[in-house]
């Protein structure tokens, strides 16, 4: 299978199942939309997919490749998860700069132009940590999408954005669609996902089923 | 930016201690170079009874270097876990790359101040007693006790917190100092008790017998020495203590949940 695979995929944190037996097949090139109420486990199993929790129990595949201690993180792949991540006294163009230097795929004009797309100035001078949440919102957009990567995942995306900035991002997300990412997105937001996704699942206490929105 | 600016006030504030220390006149009997070497060659004299005077002085400056360096992990971890580290590939290879920084950020600063304090003295009444090469071996002899314990604090601070790191470095940096001073006067004490220990591994007076040290040995008065403390076996022990303890992080590390590390104090 070529796509992501989660198969009987258990996470146990603290005595607490926050992913239960999850059995999911995902095609590339797909937008999948993940829903549910806080603490249901949406942002466990982007996690999961992204490597950064080890299961219990069940393994992940990511486009053909078991993650394991080998192979711990998918390729060429684009997050927004967690609230951290950026160094907060250096400016966003400094920031991406950063972030560029670990694989080299792109350079300052890229890095540029993806700054713009998602309605960021990026001769701001302003650090990280004076920006507004929606800017550090598009920032973590810009460092997801910025090398191109075959599979984004992404967690409560839209938070802090307003009306222009939530149609930005969608525009982004069918651009990257057409370009053949693999898109996972979670939220709570059932409209959102209905907007963009293709596939829908339902996630609570842990449990995924996949559910069509109305 | 200012954990540079902290190492760099650091380095300078020990110096001026230097300064202030010698500059009124001589504190110590055998002048500049013993004070040298006390304040920065982790040279204590172990079995001199005022040895609480030792302690201040030669424990401090490393003492001073464990803290500033020792959440240098630490905060790393917090910005690059999640986008540093899937972009790298591998979280091991993160992990060697925070060891060789630290080892050249750490063994840099150390360096800095030795290099000041010595060009500061020198332009002081009266000549060097031992040449520009045996800072050379003070230097490396405080690396002997500041590599491993740097290692092991900020390993530990990944997973129970930097203060938790930071105490633990402190206090077998400190506990090896007072056993030192048991050990050195008990009659057939293993060498491999010195070596093991960092703080005691990297006390330069405690060799006798390298061509090196033979030249700071007799400035510093009546010390006594361990039979078989030799320089290449405190060498090759950090290298090997240093070795253990990043390869059993880098395997825990492999391992771990990565939203579990880095958490303050658990």
């Amino acid at each position: 299978m070529d796509g992501i695979q989660l198969l009987h995929y258990t996470k146990i944190l603290k005595g607490r199942t926050v992913l239960s037996d999850v059995c999911l097949e995902l095609e590339k090139g797909g937008i999948y939309g993940f829903y549910g109420h806080n603490g249901s486990g949406k942002t466990m199993l982007l996690r999961a997919v992204a490597g950064l929790i080890v299961p219990t129990e069940g393994s992940v595949s990511v486009f053909g490749k078991q993650l394991n201690e080998k192979y711990a993180f998918p390729e060429n792949m684009g997050l927004i998860i967690e609230n951290v991540g950026f160094w907060p006294d250096f400016t966003g163009m400094k920031n991406l700069q950063l972030l560029a230097s670990v694989r080299k795929k792109i350079g300052d004009e890229e890095i540029r132009k993806t700054i713009r797309r998602v309605g960021l100035d990026p001769e701001d001078r302003r650090v990280y940590k004076k920006y507004s949440l929606g800017m550090k919102q598009r920032l973590g957009l810009a460092q997801a999408v910025m090398e191109e990567p075959e599979l984004l995942l992404l967690d409560e995306p839209t938070n802090g954005l307003d009306d222009s900035g939530i149609e930005q991002f969608n525009t982004i997300i069918r651009e990257e669609h057409s370009r053949g990412a693999t898109i996972l997105l979670a939220s709570h937001d059932k409209e959102e996902l209905k907007l963009l996704c293709g596939r829908t699942f339902r996630i609570s206490d842990g449990v995924v089923a996949e559910e069509e929105l109305p | 930016m200012r954990r540079w600016l902290l190492r760099a006030a650091l380095s300078n504030l020990l110096f001026l201690f230097f300064l202030w220390l010698y500059g009124p006149g001589e504190l110590f009997s055998g002048g500049k170079e013993r004070l040298f070497l006390t304040l920065y060659g982790n040279c204590a004299s172990l079995s001199e009874w005022y040895f609480l005077n030792n302690l201040i002085f030669c424990i401090l400056p490393l003492l001073l270097y464990i803290y500033v360096f020792s959440s240098y992990f630490a905060q790393d971890f917090k910005t690059s876990f999640v986008y540093v580290f899937t972009r790298s590939g591998s979280r091991s290879r993160w992990l060697g790359k925070r060891v060789a920084s630290l080892f050249l950020e750490a063994g840099g600063a150390v360096l800095f101040l030795l290099a000041v304090s010595y060009i500061y003295a020198s332009f002081q009444q009266g000549e060097w007693r031992f040449p520009l090469y045996a800072v050379a071996s003070v230097w490396l002899n405080s690396m002997f006790t500041l590599l491993p314990l740097l290692l092991l604090a900020n390993v530990f601070s990944l997973w129970w917190g930097e203060l938790y790191g930071f105490l633990l470095a402190f206090a077998l940096h400190i506990l090896s100092f007072l056993a030192g001073t048991v050990f050195v006067s008990v009659e057939g004490v293993n060498t491999a008790v010195f070596l093991l220990l960092p703080t005691l591994n990297g006390m330069g007076l405690l060799r006798g017998d390298t061509e090196l040290t033979s030249v700071i040995f007799p400035l510093a008065g009546e010390i006594q020495t361990i039979p078989g403390f030799e320089l290449w076996k405190s060498l090759l022990v950090c290298v090997v203590e240093c070795g253990l303890i990043g390869f059993l992080a880098a395997r825990k590390l492999r391992r771990c949940d990565l939203l579990s590390v880095g958490k303050e104090g658990r």
